[in-house]
């Protein structure tokens, strides 16, 4: 399968040049202004600008585009520096209690100086702390200042049963909020990974008392944030994770043995699957043949993995940046629903489902008859 | 050819086309348009600028869209579309210049920060940049388009943009919005300013614009270095005083009226030590707009004067 | 360096971070603290203890003849409940650390 194959055109000069950045040598200003406004919105324009470096072509793009890229450095900098400065305050908060705490996703990298850091538009701090610590580790938080959002009962019970995660936390002023995780999967979902085992092979990580998981979970982590936790739509930046990892973590043969079997033991094989397959025709991760070949026992049937081979490029990368072409809204929407169905059990998809559309309509109507305001 | 040298057919085609291409130095913006009235402003606001197919590299790739569904026949809105993003809530349809300068703004402020970028009118004179400093409404625009209509340089009525490697000041001539009672201040101030259209019903209250000199616009790819920086306040029925301010103190000012001060981090901190460092630093308070015009020029004059071994023409590489 | 008879070995202080970035600005000082990415503004005293500590790790008495001397007689002498209050304010600020542990090595 080509990956290419299936992608509108104006998403494949960036996955080109993040694959072969001297092909960025080639490009005329025409060709740049369209991979740089894909790029961005794709969340990739400063990785694209890392890729470059490192390629040694960076002296090669033309100043106007070099300053765009540029100033989305600055931004992630940025980003990165209150990353760090929350990480520290966190350190401070949680001293007193007992608890190991492991980064997650962008954090993590950001703290081990992993190269997928480099560029990275960080959104928000990503932690995991033991289930049964959870509320301690939140009382703390918000005793310290954390504001936490005021949420309906509806969205109250859903974070406390059925997700994977507290309610984001932000510090007054801090423009990146907190997330703090029990779990990497949603509890309700259909693939429960071992929590427990995730701590067991945590390592310390280069930031004081903060931990970060095996190299092996670490990519796991990231093909179940792409391939079960998530709706695809926009996410090249996920499988550019999932590239970069292997590449600098997976080095040694020893560790696909590794990854399969704490793949196996987590529930984690479909998602792995996925990543392999479609980092390898995007981007050529390198995945080892023996690799697929161990997993191909657990890859979906013919015909839905026909069918992720059809829809997951349209849905995983940017579009025209003016339009939406159907093809790729139906894509999205297929891989919505695919969301939605992973990430809860049929009845209570139907209750989530009924509750929202409840919760919709009350609001319309509340919106048609405005209240009093009071002067 | 330039914009305003097209005629209406043409330029409504360009923008339901291609789009019509600006380069205001700063960047390169193509935008896009389904609403009538809007060539029209563009050709007068824009008149200078020289016309561009809308093919290369832009900052900035906008387009103002029409809402959808009813939003689109009754009371008919316009969207500010960048790269497929809405960013803010749609304006009325026939608020289209001023939807699109703001976008544009908001564009400049997330998309430029390779730059300093201070909250300031900035203008030059004899080869002297000026900086002025000041908050959101606090007659900035009113004082920089006086400036502009006095034969100062535009640089900008909003954004101060500094380049971090060489503190030079960048040119980003564009619109000056102006709100209200400024409008007809500046009628009177000079009764053949460039006005476009007049847009009485926007969130600000009556807003029009006024276009860049044509020499701004010509020169908008010449940057210059920062010599002055002098913060304005209007004062109703004040006396003019100049006072000459501390050089922490016009730190402490400079790093509070910047867009992206905190976002580059130590690079600012450098360039605004840079800024306060080579620039006399000045607050001025003023009633009078000549008078203040008449003030501004005064300490240009001084810093040009005491200067000998720079000359107006000295160049700054682009 | 405090003799046998100078008594229990007194906390030192440091400027924190090599890495601090300062302007001089006619006689106050703007700092810049790589850690939190804050700026602060010093004046003119806070400045002195600032760059003296930036030079070298010193004890109260160390710092209080070092400002004397840069005050070389002009102005009032300097006392130690004032640059008690400025070290306060600057270990607030992250901008300086007491090597309270190190209080032993005097020779360092």
């Amino acid at each position: 399968m080509q990956f290419a194959d299936f992608v509108d055109a104006p998403g494949r000069p960036l996955v080109e040049i993040l694959v072969e950045p001297t092909k960025a040598c080639g490009l005329s200003l025409e060709d740049w202004d369209l991979v740089v406004r894909i790029a961005r919105a794709a969340k990739l324009l400063a990785t694209l600008r890392a890729h470059l470096a490192a390629a040694a072509v960076l002296d090669r793009v033309p100043p106007a585009v070099a300053q765009a890229m540029e100033s989305e450095v600055a931004v992630a900098r940025f980003r990165q520096q209150m990353a760090r400065l929350e990480l520290r305050r966190v350190e401070r908060v949680l001293a007193p209690i007992d608890v190991p705490i492991a980064l997650l996703k962008g954090a993590a990298y950001l703290v081990e100086e992993l190269a997928i850091a480099e560029g990275r538009l960080l959104a928000d701090v990503d932690i995991l702390v033991p289930r049964d610590r959870v509320d301690a580790v939140e009382r703390a938080l918000v005793a310290a200042g954390w504001d936490r959002p005021q949420l309906d009962a509806h969205d109250e019970r859903y974070y406390r049963e059925w997700s994977h995660e507290i309610p984001p936390l932000r510090f007054p002023g801090h423009p990146l909020e907190l997330d703090v995780h029990h779990a990497i999967l949603p509890l309700t979902g259909r693939v429960r990974p071992d929590e427990a085992a995730l701590f067991a092979a945590s390592r310390a990580s280069r930031l004081g008392r903060f931990r970060v998981l095996c190299p092996e979970d670490q990519v796991l982590h990231a093909c179940a944030h792409l391939f079960q936790d998530s709706d695809l739509s926009n996410r090249l930046r996920d499988l550019v994770d999932f590239d970069g990892l292997v590449r600098e973590l997976g080095r040694h043969e020893a560790f696909w043995d590794r990854l399969l079997d704490r793949s196996r033991l987590h529930g984690l094989d479909r998602p792995l699957w996925y990543a392999m397959r479609f980092g390898s025709s995007a981007l050529r991760t390198p995945v080892p043949r023996r690799a697929l070949d161990r997993l191909s026992e657990t890859a979906p049937s013919r015909f839905v993995g026909g069918l992720m081979d059809r829809v997951v490029p349209s849905a995983l990368l940017p579009s025209y940046p003016d339009r939406t072409p159907a093809r790729v809204r139906l894509s999205r929407a297929m891989m919505a629903a695919r969301y939605h169905w992973l990430r809860l059990p049929p009845r209570l998809l139907a209750r989530h489902a009924l509750g929202k559309a409840f919760r919709g309509l009350k609001a319309k109507l509340a919106a048609a008859t405005p209240a009093p305001s009071p002067r | 050819m330039q914009i305003g040298d097209l005629d209406q057919k043409a330029i409504e085609r360009e923008l339901r086309g291609a789009g019509v291409a600006i380069d205001f130095g700063l960047a390169r913006v193509r935008v896009r348009a389904e609403v009538t009235g809007f060539g029209a402003a563009l050709q007068l606001l824009y008149a200078h600028f020289p016309f561009e197919h809308a093919r290369g590299f832009f900052e900035v790739s906008a387009s103002l869209a029409r809402g959808r569904g009813l939003r689109r026949y009754i009371r008919p809105q316009l969207h500010f579309v960048v790269d497929g993003e809405r960013p803010f809530e749609p304006f009325p349809a026939d608020t289209h210049l001023p939807l699109f300068e703001w976008g544009v703004n908001f564009c400049v402020a997330h998309r430029c920060n390779h730059l300093l970028l201070l909250h300031a009118g900035a203008v030059e004179r004899d080869g002297a940049g000026v900086l002025l400093p000041a908050l959101p409404g606090t007659g900035k625009s009113t004082l920089t388009a006086a400036l502009a209509l006095r034969g100062f340089r535009l640089f900008s009525d909003e954004f101060g943009a500094v380049r971090l490697a060489d503190g030079a000041m960048v040119p980003a001539p564009r619109p000056i919005a102006l709100k209200n009672d400024s409008i007809e201040l500046m009628r009177r101030f000079c009764s053949d300013a460039a006005f476009g259209p007049t847009f009485p019903r926007t969130r600000k209250g009556i807003v029009a614009h006024l276009a860049p000199p044509a020499a701004s616009v010509a020169r908008r790819h010449e940057p210059v270095r920062p010599r002055l920086i002098v913060f304005p306040r209007f004062a109703r029925g004040s006396a003019l005083k100049i006072e000459t301010i501390t050089r922490s103190r016009a730190f402490v000012k400079l790093s509070t009226n910047s867009f992206n001060y905190e976002l580059l981090g130590p690079a600012s901190f450098e360039s605004v030590g840079r800024l306060v460092q080579e620039c006399a630093c000045y607050s001025l308070v003023y009633d009078d707009l000549e008078a203040a015009v008449r003030a501004i020029g005064d300490l240009v004059a001084s810093e040009t004067r005491d200067e000998h071994s720079v000359g107006a023409g000295q160049r700054l590489p682009h | 360096m405090p003799g046998p008879s100078a008594g229990p070995p007194k906390p030192r202080w440091r400027a924190g971070y090599p890495e601090i970035l300062t302007i001089p600005l006619d006689d106050e000082l703007v700092v810049f603290n790589p850690i939190s990415w804050e700026t602060h503004l010093l004046n003119a005293a806070g400045a002195q203890v600032f760059e003296a500590l930036l030079e070298r790790a010193m004890s109260l008495p160390e710092l209080r003849l070092e400002l004397e001397d840069m005050r070389a007689g002009v102005g009032e002498p300097v006392r130690d409940e004032q640059i008690e209050t400025l070290l306060a304010e600057l270990e607030d600020l992250g901008l300086v650390t007491c090597l309270r542990s190190e209080a032993g090595n005097a020779n360092r």
